[in-house]
């Protein structure tokens, strides 16, 4: 009886302990808090200051950081404010519960070009202007506008004297935000926006003739709201999702008129025989510059894409799962079409008799209507056991409704009125892909894959009717094994043109054996190959190589012009250890080589004897060699209540230029070639955040960055360097610009050196 | 060249084969509540006895607690997650709720009870592909939706190649403290061409891969997580750039990448070689583009404007497209 009672006894203790235990099954918590992280930033700048900030603003000042979390049972809460009242501040919480998921944003992000640049162009929106006194002395013969010659490049442009440095930036601001409401267990309703503006200034060129372009920071002003809404049911057998999107980019600035800061009127001088009686315009003003006294381009028209989509998915008997989606689009543009030109030379009733296509617009909008369809289907099986199938086809669509827009009389430069023009064209595109692949799986750790791909593109307007792909893939890959992960794949893929048509390059004015790249016959060749080797828990050692080679001359034998050939290796090498939770190090190298081989012939197009004359054929062999090295130690708390990240990054690019072939044999012996510089660029930037914790909830924080850009590039025009002949833009390069060389007036933005500093002493409180 | 019409139809036999698919999964699985979870749950095909509770597990695995209590598994209000309070919906209906560790981990009293680690689901044994089935047991709407033979999925990448639930570093449960260095351990040199001179603001930290990738699989093409094709996508931030214009640059409208490298270049506007030589890739043979653009034009002739600065963009500066009636050679 004892014996019994004691084993009772024991069972309800033990039930009541299991139950005890049932009971204090871990229940997620409730809890909130925050930091507030703020300091003082000062930031020193040699050189570019735009380039070193780039995408940020580290202008001197109280950087403030705020960050506020809160988990319940029943919903989670946070909110981010990221360098509060700077140009690129970022704001940003989300609210996860039951019923409702919300994300919400706003975001800055500057794009700074650059301080140093400066212009005589005075830009509102729509319009650049420059000084018409000026104008009038430089079309008088009475001062240099747009350099034409070495002498013009001593004396300067005219335009200097009121060419004030100004910022040239821009900046986006975004809002976005995603609103997913659950109605039942299975069914979602998903609300989503996005919009976007932009604003500030961009550089922007427009030429009046070859020998007279100008650069111009435009106003920008426009921007694009999306709204979307999707209803999602989903069980554990699959999910189907709807929606539709409505975007309309919105353009404030639909057009922009900008002064020649060759001449202040528009050429106009009778009795030229090569134009109609009673025209006034230069036939050649498009090649010495007597043309309009400003000039009008069209910007971004305003447009509007409609979409609906649907995708779904759905889990099938014998581990097979297949996933489709269909989605089809309009985009409508039907901008208002600014006129064939401004040239009030050209604007008169005897052009007009002579051209009279230009007398008006063949209709005012544009009128445009571009469909969109995209459909995807997939199917996986794990069916037999180690064996994966996969087949995935997808296709593509873009068919265009916009009725031809006839051109073949239009206005080149605002300056000349041509019969050479053509009509618009609507743009096609069909593109179908299918793959199939195979896995096997029943080797430990690996998996053995092999693939062919079948992809076939149709395109009008081109000088093809489009390509076709073959591709065969292998690729084997070994993970899970503690020591060793690998990965390699090796892809061959032969493209075939449709319909070839030599007479479609031939009416480009282009050579017959030219062949456009993109669209090309070709052989391509793909390889990467990736090892990682943990020989001890904390160490691990990675290698990386990946190659390719696209031949474009060898896969279509009539090709002699255009891109011939291109290849690519780089290969990374790393190693990584971390002795314990407190330290990291890490380090690693790579490199990158590129190489492109171009084939052209300098001729004008028959009957110049230059057509057929293999004498002016040259070739460029473009290399590119780019270096990585990457350095980084963290130390958390490997000091007492200290954390100290350090970071290195470092990278250099060098790319040459090497013209060959007869043509430059000819110019070189005339005295007229002169082979470019190499341009290089190399760029390192340290970082070190160091943080002392006093207490839990109070802590120090001093963060320093480098950064150091050297570069040395010929598009960048110096103002240093000799006034007196011979003035040479190969110089060595400097952070000063020049806006006025040879054929333009640009803005003198370009890529040059800095070497920035950054510090920030900050507090951070964690509440 | 297809219509518009056939694409469309095209949707439409797409539409018709998931119609027909999901018809075949619901007759397959056409059960009971009761039955309806036998159907690719492991968990809730066991009986109530084989599962030995959370507070069980923890006897042991004191350590993974915070898995439960603080990651995103504990506060998953949705019925049907591990940890919801829901209970064990309505006889299992589409469900894990409740089930917490046991949940991924599957049924555990004969492994709590013999200490047999072979009579738990331990993730670390098992494939990534095995692994990935668990997961997308719950994980398969939305972004997830075009997981299954996506490019990750086809290369035995699977959840927790990328995310791990008891030891995360950084946001969404990555293994990694960023995305940046979780997706270098594959993808180094795409993650070095950020580094280069004309980037993207990825260092800046404004974007990161995903702001362009979906890595659980896409319809449109290298993963991008949205619009139809690369340029489509593009266009999607770059709006300015969608047209449709009176006069298109053909190799624009097609594909971005033709002339862009999104991840980064030495050159400016991230292009993938520097102008005029890309633009003579193409425009060679005729007239004022096969011109020899070098040293000596730089510096004693007007073309000298084709050079430097913005080089050919600086007269065509229309290159994405002109809406110019006079822009056919995007001059306008």
């Amino acid at each position: 009886m004892r014996n019994r009672l004691m084993i009772c006894t024991a069972a309800l203790v033990l039930a009541s302990a299991y139950l005890a235990g049932a009971q204090e099954t871990p229940q997620p918590e409730t809890t909130s808090g925050g930091t507030i992280d703020i300091g003082g930033r000062f930031t020193t700048t040699d050189g570019d200051e735009a380039r070193y900030e780039r995408y940020r603003d580290l202008r001197d000042g109280v950087p403030a950081n705020f960050f506020y979390k809160k988990i319940t049972p029943n919903w989670t809460f946070d909110f981010e404010a990221t360098n509060i009242g700077y140009r690129d501040q970022h704001y940003e919480l989300n609210l996860n519960s039951k019923r409702v998921k919300l994300n919400a944003f706003f975001d800055q992000t500057p794009l700074n070009y650059g301080y140093y640049t400066r212009t005589p162009y005075n830009c509102t929106a729509g319009n650049c202007s420059l000084d018409l006194g000026l104008r009038t002395q430089v079309e008088n013969g009475n001062a240099v506008g747009v350099p034409q010659s070495v002498g013009n490049l001593v004396t300067g442009s005219v335009y200097n004297s009121i060419a004030n440095p100004f910022d040239l930036q821009s900046r986006r601001d975004t809002i976005g935000a995603e609103l997913r409401l659950t109605a039942t267990n299975n069914l979602d309703f998903i609300f989503g926006l996005n919009s976007y503006s932009r604003s500030g200034n961009m550089p922007l060129g427009a030429g009046f003739a070859f020998n007279d372009a100008v650069e111009m920071p435009v106003v920008i002003d426009d921007g694009d709201t999306a709204l979307s809404a999707a209803v999602e049911w989903a069980s554990h057998q699959g999910m189907f999702h709807v929606g539709y999107e409505h975007s309309k980019f919105s353009q404030n600035v639909p057009s922009y008129t900008f002064d020649n800061p060759q001449r202040a009127t528009d050429y106009c001088v009778y009795g030229n025989p090569a134009v109609p009686p009673g025209a006034c315009y230069d036939p050649s003003g498009y090649v010495n510059g007597r043309g309009p006294a400003y000039g009008r381009m069209s910007m971004a028209p305003e447009n509007t894409l409609d979409t609906v989509d649907w995708m779904g998915m759905v889990k099938l008997p014998g581990k097979t799962t297949a996933n489709a989606s269909f989605n089809i689009g309009t985009n409508n543009q039907d901008a208002a079409l600014i006129p064939w030109t401004t040239n009030s030379s050209i604007n008169t009733p005897a052009v007009w008799a002579a051209f009279p296509e230009l007398a008006e617009l063949p209709r005012d909008s544009a009128q445009m209507r571009v469909n969109f369809a995209l459909g995807t289907a997939t199917v996986r099986s794990r069916a037999i056991k180690d064996v994966t199938l996969t087949g995935r086809y997808r296709f593509y669509s873009r068919n265009d409704f916009t009725r031809e827009f006839d051109a073949i009389e239009y206005v080149r430069f605002d300056a000349v009125p041509e019969e050479t023009g053509g009509n618009s064209e609507p743009f096609n595109i069909n593109h179908n892909t299918l793959d199939v692949d195979a896995a096997y799986t029943g080797i430990p750790y690996s998996t053995i894959r092999v693939g062919y791909g079948y992809d076939e593109y149709e395109h009008g307007v081109r000088t093809t009717q489009g390509w076709q792909d073959n591709t065969a893939r292998i690729s084997y890959d070994l993970i899970g094994n503690q020591y060793l992960t690998l990965r390699a794949k090796y892809e061959h893929t032969n493209r075939d043109t449709i319909n070839l048509s030599i007479a479609a390059i031939e009416e480009t004015g282009s050579q017959p054996a030219l062949r456009f790249y993109d669209e090309a016959a070709r052989t391509s060749n793909r390889g990467t190959f990736i090892v990682e080797l943990n020989p001890l828990a904390d160490l691990g050692v990675n290698f990386s190589l990946s190659t390719g080679k696209n031949d474009y001359a060898g896969a279509d034998a009539a090709q002699e012009f255009g891109l011939l050939d291109d290849k690519n290796t780089s290969w990374t090498l790393g190693a990584n250890y971390a002795p314990s939770g407190k330290v990291n190090v890490g380090a690693e190298y790579g490199r990158e080589t590129y190489t492109t081989v171009q084939e052209s012939r300098n001729a004008n197009p028959a009957p110049d004897p230059s057509w057929i004359d293999p004498l002016r054929n040259w070739t460029l062999t473009n290399d590119e060699t780019v270096n990585y090295f990457n350095v980084y130690v963290d130390l958390i708390r490997a000091f007492t209540n200290t954390d100290i990240r350090f970071n290195y990054d470092y990278t250099d690019s060098d790319q040459s230029f090497v013209h060959g072939g007869p043509r430059i044999a000819s110019l070189t012996a005339a005295g007229q070639f002169i082979p470019l510089p190499n341009v290089l660029n190399k760029w390192q930037q340290a970082t070190v955040d160091v943080r002392y914790h006093v207490s839990k909830k109070l802590g120090f924080g001093l963060f320093y960055m480098y950064e150091k850009l050297d570069v040395e590039d010929y598009t960048a025009i110096n103002s240093a360097g000799p006034q007196t002949l011979p003035v040479s833009a190969l110089g060595a390069q400097n952070d000063t610009a020049r806006i006025d060389w040879l054929g333009a007036i640009t803005t003198g933005y370009a890529p040059r050196p800095y070497k920035g500093q950054t510090g920030i002493i900050r507090v951070f409180y964690e509440f | 060249m297809i219509s518009f019409r056939t694409s469309l139809a095209r949707g439409g036999l797409i539409a018709a084969l998931a119609v027909g698919c999901l018809a075949v999964a619901g007759a397959s699985t056409a059960t009971t509540p009761g039955q309806e979870a036998a159907v690719s749950t492991a968990p809730v095909q066991a009986p109530h006895g084989a599962y030995a509770g959370t507070a069980t597990c923890l006897n042991c695995h004191d350590d993974r607690v915070d898995a439960i209590t603080k990651g995103p598994h504990s506060h998953a209000f949705k019925p049907g997650n591990p940890m919801a309070p829901q209970g064990c919906q309505a006889c299992h209906a589409d469900t894990k709720a409740a089930l917490g560790c046991e949940a991924c981990h599957g049924p555990g009293k004969a492994h709590a009870e013999s200490g047999d680690k072979s009579l738990i689901r331990n993730f670390e044994s098992l494939t990534p592909t095995q692994a990935s089935e668990t997961c997308s047991s719950c994980h398969f709407r939305t972004e997830h939706t075009f997981w299954a033979g996506s490019q990750h999925d086809s290369r035995s990448v699977g959840c927790t190649t990328c995310h791990s639930i008891h030891a995360a570093e950084g946001p969404r449960q990555l293994k990694k403290a960023t995305e940046t260095e979780l997706c270098s351990q594959c993808h180094r040199t795409i993650v070095n061409k950020t580094l280069k001179f004309a980037h993207m603001p990825v260092r800046e930290g404004k974007l990161q891969c995903t702001s362009c990738h979906n890595v659980h699989g896409a319809a449109n093409v290298k993963l991008l997580n949205a619009g139809t094709d690369v340029t489509q996508f593009c266009v999607k931030c770059h709006a300015d750039k969608r047209g449709p214009y009176l006069w298109e640059h053909p190799p624009v409208t097609e594909d971005c990448t033709t002339c862009h490298d999104p991840h980064g270049s030495s050159n400016e506007r991230m292009l993938v070689a520097k102008t005029p030589f890309l633009c003579q890739r193409c425009h060679v043979t005729s007239r004022h583009p096969p011109t020899v653009y070098e040293g000596y034009l730089l510096n004693n002739s007007t073309n000298a404007n084709k050079i430097y600065g913005r080089s050919c963009v600086i007269c065509h500066q229309q290159v994405h497209g002109s809406n110019a009636p006079s822009g056919k050679a995007l001059l306008r």
